[in-house]
């Protein structure tokens, strides 16, 4: 927790997924981290609400939630540069070509392997 | 065992299916067939064969027996041989000529090896060859059979008309015919000889009465001959035609001629060709031949004629002899010439070719036979070059051809016996033409000269030698070539008979005529052009008188003294001008009457058709007083005194020889030009004719080879045909299109198949592949095409239709040559679309499996990180934990079993509350329409039931035995959409207080069904029991319809 000495407390972090365990295993993680959760969003038009909207320091997206794609999000949240990562079973694999400077964090992971990608996430942007 | 062999050439293979088509396949004897074939192929007469025989057929290998019922056939280009009932093979000989050929080699060596069991068969074919093969058979008692023109007649019957014309086959008959000729020939054979069955003394009547026919017939003495082989021959001339007892045969040859010469030529035929008669051969040797040369000078020639010559075995000997006499006297002999002449060509290729069996050499005297024969490897001999080169044979018929000149001697020996008399009558002549004077004829065992004794004198008449006598040669009557056919020897003459009737009138007035000519008339004789008389009138004796010494016809030589100059001169004249010439007062010394003065006349009578002759008539003074008158009037001297009239005669006489002198001298000159001139040309036309003939017979044997080989390639296409065809059936029956190119993508053939890749029509073939349209997304076939022929490994690519509606598994691979070169590509299509989809699906359904199971795994840490947070100690940890798990695979489980399509609400719940209703508690309700859950509205459906019931059983109406649990759920319809309602009841538990803070389970209920579900969830902790309330809308697809039977 202390490996990134804090940089990610008090972050403000947007959470787009549907499926509630796995959600609440992403908030906890979070919440361990110090970040606040923006939502978390089970709908792609809640979510683009959001994304428009809220301040955001980070997104979390799923590839798949509730049957649509995020993309037009992720679309939404990269012309205001704020960094992004997805998660998703399908991995790297889930990128659409046009941007292949997005990352996937590949369910399931760890605590740490999550931190370090968003660290490596809000570095880069 | 007795063996067939049967020999053909062009036209062979035809003649073979009708023999073996006849041919019963258990007769007990075995086949050995030889055919005309070039070594450098393959033979395929063995199958050919199999078609038409039962027998089994067997390429005959070195040393193979020869069993009963088989049929044997050399490899091609090899020769074949018989020995001890065993085949033996030898390689050809490089120059062995076509007439003395496999087919006789092979025969000759059945003859020496089976004798009487031996069978030959000469079938279609050119040439010759098998002609002295089944001579050979036949002088060793065996059977043959030559192919005749009934039935299947042959193709070429140059073989079989040779074999005929030797004189060597038993049996002409059709092909068809022969298997049945040979099979009762063969029975005759076996069973006990006709002869042997008489007693003794009638045999031997009977045997001298038909020694008696021959001799009637053709004046030979065969009484004398060994009996039992006299009668061995007759025997099998009585097995060949078949005929039973003695006395029939004696029936037989008492009407029929061509039967006595058969008998006669099968005597003579056991006998030694060269050197026939023996002892004549001495005779010529010792007396004959030495005279000959004897008149011989240094550049001289001896000239030696054989008329009738057929196979050349007599022109051999003759040649030998001469040759060896010759060396005794050394150095200074004379040149040898042998011209030996017979009507039937083919013999005189097989005598110019001078090979022979064995058989036929046989009686040789050792040292001639090695001195003038060399050996061949298939026990042939040949005549040594320095004999064959003094011989020149030609296609002569003497009863066509003008006959040879300036010959010492002429041998015609058993040619005389094949000709009627009116033939013969011709020949002797011919003969006295062609010798010159003193020169020796000799003729055959049975034959004279009969009717010309005027020609010749006889030598020696047991050995037939004559002399020719200084006679003038009769007037030789040709027939032309243009104009007459050959004839048959054996046919009878075509000789005039006389005897037309004559009325009585005629034959008055010829009696008239008669008359008045012999009595009123002057003498006359009728000459030919040379002065020879052919007929005289009567009183001719006044002015003809025989002359002393040789007696002569020539009117030259009988007239008196003073009559011989203007006779010549007159004839001479005549005969120039083709007019009648006269001379009047011409002197004659009469016998008996003095001087007396006639005139002479002569006319030359012309008929068409013949040599004129000249009427010359001697008019006395008497019957010339008319001309005699006319005569005076013109010259007024009348009286002339005598020694004027000597002067005159001298004066004449003299003119008249100078004349005649210069005549002579012209004539001599030009006769001798004339001469020379004609022995050129005649050699130069023996030698044009020598290559002439050799060019013949290589075309003929260049075309042998090409009707073998037809017929050979005619069933080898036969059977592609076949092939082909099975071919064809093949690619149309295939499902896999396959295209043929050549190395340049030019189209060679296509399957059917290839519909629905290629727009293929037939007419495509010779197009290249680019050039068509392709239904498939796929452009480098040229540059993979030119990829596998250079690197010449298969290539195997994916491609798919534009459309993407099939794909294909596509190979390239080289297509090899029959003689394994590459000569093009084979490209094929295989459609895997099926296969393509089945692997796209499992990627997804490994994507999906993948994705699920992350997923899953997830949910379950997420599930321990959530319970343990909320857990105080160990046990309550691991039985929260350990209970949610369970429900979440219970889910799962009824998923996968619905193959994670749908699952029944009704199983979810029963699930959860199964353990429940075990025992005997009644009081758990559950109610509700068939309603169908997708995955995750079941999985979040299922863990809240779980939490619901945790939470009764420990707390709620599950902790206490009469506490009842009811789930029931319906269908709301309303306007937008259709919601499913469920209600969660519980009563009679215990008192119920609602929780400080909202437990995990809570959450999980919650928010579960409102996300998964998108539900809204109504949780009341009502004191008398829990109460739950969801309301989720369902998709329209999982409305169930009323016919579905609600669940009780």
């Amino acid at each position: 927790m202390s490996k990134h000495g804090g940089v990610l407390s008090g972050l403000r972090v947007l959470l787009v997924e549907d499926e509630m365990l796995v959600s609440l295993l992403i908030e906890d993680m979070l919440a361990d981290m110090g970040c606040i959760v923006v939502g978390p969003h089970d709908r792609v038009d809640r979510a683009l609400v959001a994304a428009r909207a809220e301040r955001i320091d980070i997104a979390l997206l799923d590839v798949n939630v509730g049957g649509e794609k995020v993309y037009p999000v992720a679309e939404i949240l990269a012309a205001r540069h704020v960094p992004l990562l997805f998660i998703s079973g399908y991995g790297q694999g889930a990128i659409p070509p046009e941007h292949p400077e997005w990352r996937a964090c590949t369910k399931p992971f760890r605590a740490d392997d999550l931190m370090d990608m968003m660290v490596a996430q809000i570095r880069a942007g | 065992m007795p063996v067939v062999g049967i020999g053909a050439s062009a036209g062979g293979i035809e003649a073979f299916h009708a023999f073996f088509a006849n041919m019963p396949c258990d007769s007990g004897m075995g086949f050995v067939v030889v055919l005309h074939l070039p070594a450098d192929r393959k033979s395929i007469l063995p199958e050919i064969l199999r078609r038409w025989t039962e027998m089994p057929i067997e390429e005959a290998t070195e040393g193979c027996l020869v069993k009963p019922n088989h049929v044997y056939v050399p490899p091609s280009g090899v020769g074949i041989l018989m020995r001890n009932g065993h085949l033996h093979l030898h390689p050809p000989m490089a120059d062995a000529p076509r007439e003395f050929g496999p087919i006789s080699t092979f025969f000759d060596s059945l003859a020496c090896s089976l004798g009487a069991d031996a069978v030959g068969v000469v079938l279609s074919g050119t040439g010759n060859d098998g002609a002295l093969g089944l001579k050979a058979i036949r002088a060793r008692g065996g059977l043959t059979l030559a192919q005749g023109s009934a039935g299947t007649s042959p193709q070429h019957s140059g073989m079989p008309a040779s074999a005929i014309a030797t004189g060597a086959v038993d049996i002409v008959a059709s092909v068809e015919a022969m298997p049945g000729h040979i099979i009762s020939v063969q029975q005759a054979r076996r069973q006990p000889g006709a002869p042997a069955d008489l007693p003794a003394d009638q045999t031997n009547e009977l045997r001298l009465a038909i020694c008696g026919v021959l001799q009637r017939q053709l004046g030979h003495d065969f009484s004398s001959y060994k009996d039992k082989t006299f009668l061995r021959r007759v025997q099998r001339r009585m097995q060949v035609l078949r005929v039973d007892t003695l006395g029939h045969y004696l029936a037989r040859l008492e009407h029929d001629r061509t039967e006595v010469v058969m008998l006669f030529s099968d005597l003579l035929i056991g006998v030694t060709s060269f050197f026939r008669d023996p002892e004549t051969f001495d005779v010529l040797k010792r007396t004959i031949i030495p005279k000959i040369f004897a008149g011989k000078p240094q550049d001289s020639s001896v000239r030696v004629w054989v008329a009738g010559c057929a196979t050349g075995e007599e022109a051999y000997s003759l040649a030998i002899l001469l040759r060896e006499h010759a060396d005794r006297i050394g150095v200074g002999a004379p040149r040898i010439q042998v011209f030996a002449t017979d009507i039937d060509e083919p013999a005189i290729a097989a005598a110019r070719a001078g090979r022979y069996p064995s058989t036929l050499v046989q009686g040789l005297a050792p040292d001639r036979l090695a001195r003038f024969f060399t050996t061949g490897m298939d026990g042939s001999y040949m005549v040594s070059k320095e004999i064959r080169e003094l011989c020149t044979f030609s296609a002569h018929s003497l009863t066509r051809d003008p006959p040879f000149s300036r010959i010492d001697m002429v041998s015609c020996r058993n040619l005389l016996i094949y000709l009627d008399a009116d033939l013969q009558m011709n020949v002797i002549p011919a003969f006295h033409y062609a010798l010159v004077p003193d020169g020796i004829l000799l003729l055959g065992s049975s034959e004279t000269i009969a009717r010309h004794d005027d020609l010749f004198a006889t030598i020696d008449r047991g050995h037939r030698l004559f002399r020719r006598i200084d006679a003038p040669s009769p007037a030789l009557r040709l027939n032309g070539r243009a104009h007459m056919g050959e004839v048959s020897p054996l046919r009878a003459g075509s000789g005039a008979r006389s005897g037309t009737a004559r009325n009585a009138a005629a034959r008055l007035s010829g009696r008239a005529s008669s008359r008045v000519l012999e009595r009123f008339a002057p003498a006359f004789v009728v000459v030919t052009e040379e002065g020879n008389v052919v007929q005289y009138s009567s009183r001719t004796g006044r002015f003809l008188e025989a002359a002393a010494g040789v007696p002569s016809q020539n009117v030259l030589d009988l007239a008196r003294r003073g009559l011989r100059a203007p006779l010549r001169s007159l004839l001479k004249q005549s005969a120039e001008t083709g007019r009648s010439a006269e001379k009047p007062r011409i002197s004659v010394d009469i016998a008996g009457e003095g001087i007396q003065r006639i005139t002479l006349a002569v006319e030359p009578i012309v008929e068409p058709g013949t040599r004129p002759v000249y009427l010359i008539v001697f008019i006395e003074a008497a019957h010339a007083e008319g001309s005699a008158q006319a005569e005076r009037k013109s010259n007024p001297a009348t009286d002339i005194t005598p020694d004027r009239q000597l002067e005159a005669e001298l004066r004449d006489t003299r003119e008249q020889l100078q004349a005649i002198t210069e005549e002579h001298d012209t004539a001599v000159e030009e006769l001798r030009s004339a001469n020379e001139e004609l022995h050129s040309v005649n050699e130069e036309l023996q030698s044009a004719n020598e290559e002439l003939e050799t060019s013949k017979e290589e075309i003929q044997s260049i075309n042998e080879e090409l009707q073998t080989v037809n017929a050979q390639l005619a069933s080898k296409v036969d059977e592609l045909d076949h092939q082909n065809s099975d071919l064809q059936n093949l690619f149309a029956s295939t499902q896999v299109a396959t295209i043929f190119l050549d190395q340049h993508l030019v189209i060679r053939g296509f399957t059917p198949a290839v519909a629905g890749i290629y727009n293929l029509i037939p007419s495509d073939h010779g197009r290249p592949l680019t050039d068509i349209m392709s239904h498939l997304r796929y452009a480098e076939l040229r540059r993979d095409v030119k990829r596998v022929l250079d690197g010449l490994q298969p290539l195997e690519r994916r491609v798919e239709r534009d459309d993407g509606g099939a794909h294909y598994l596509m190979r390239i691979l080289p297509y090899r040559a029959p003689d394994s070169t590459v000569d093009g590509a084979v490209v094929t299509f295989v459609e895997v679309t099926s296969i393509v989809q089945a692997e796209q699906h499992q990627r997804l359904l490994v994507d999906e499996l993948n994705h699920r199971v992350k997923n899953m795994l997830t949910v379950v840490i997420s599930l321990a990180t959530q319970t343990m947070r909320r857990s105080s100690t160990m046990e309550e940890f691991s039985s929260n934990y350990l209970g949610r798990i369970h429900a979440l695979t219970a889910a799962y489980s009824l998923l996968s079993k619905e193959g994670w399509q749908t699952v029944s609400l009704r199983d979810i719940v029963m699930e959860e509350l199964k353990p429940f209703l075990a025992g005997d508690r009644t009081n758990i309700v559950v109610q509700g329409p068939p309603i169908p859950l997708e995955p995750r509205a079941a999985l979040a459906l299922g863990m809240a039931i779980h939490e619901l019931t945790t939470n009764a059983v420990k707390y709620g109406a599950l902790s206490v035995a009469e506490g009842t649990v009811r789930v029931s759920w319906q269908l709301e319809d309303d306007a937008e959409s259709n919601h499913l309602v469920l209600d969660w009841t519980e009563s009679d538990g215990p008192g119920v207080a609602p929780p400080e803070r909202q437990g995990f389970g809570m959450m999980l209920i919650e928010r579960g069904l409102k996300q998964d579900m998108s539900a809204e969830v109504d949780v009341e902790f009502a004191a008398k029991g829990v109460r739950a309330r969801f309301r989720a809308p369902l998709r329209a697809g999982l409305i169930p319809r009323p016919s579905d039977a609600p669940a009780s």
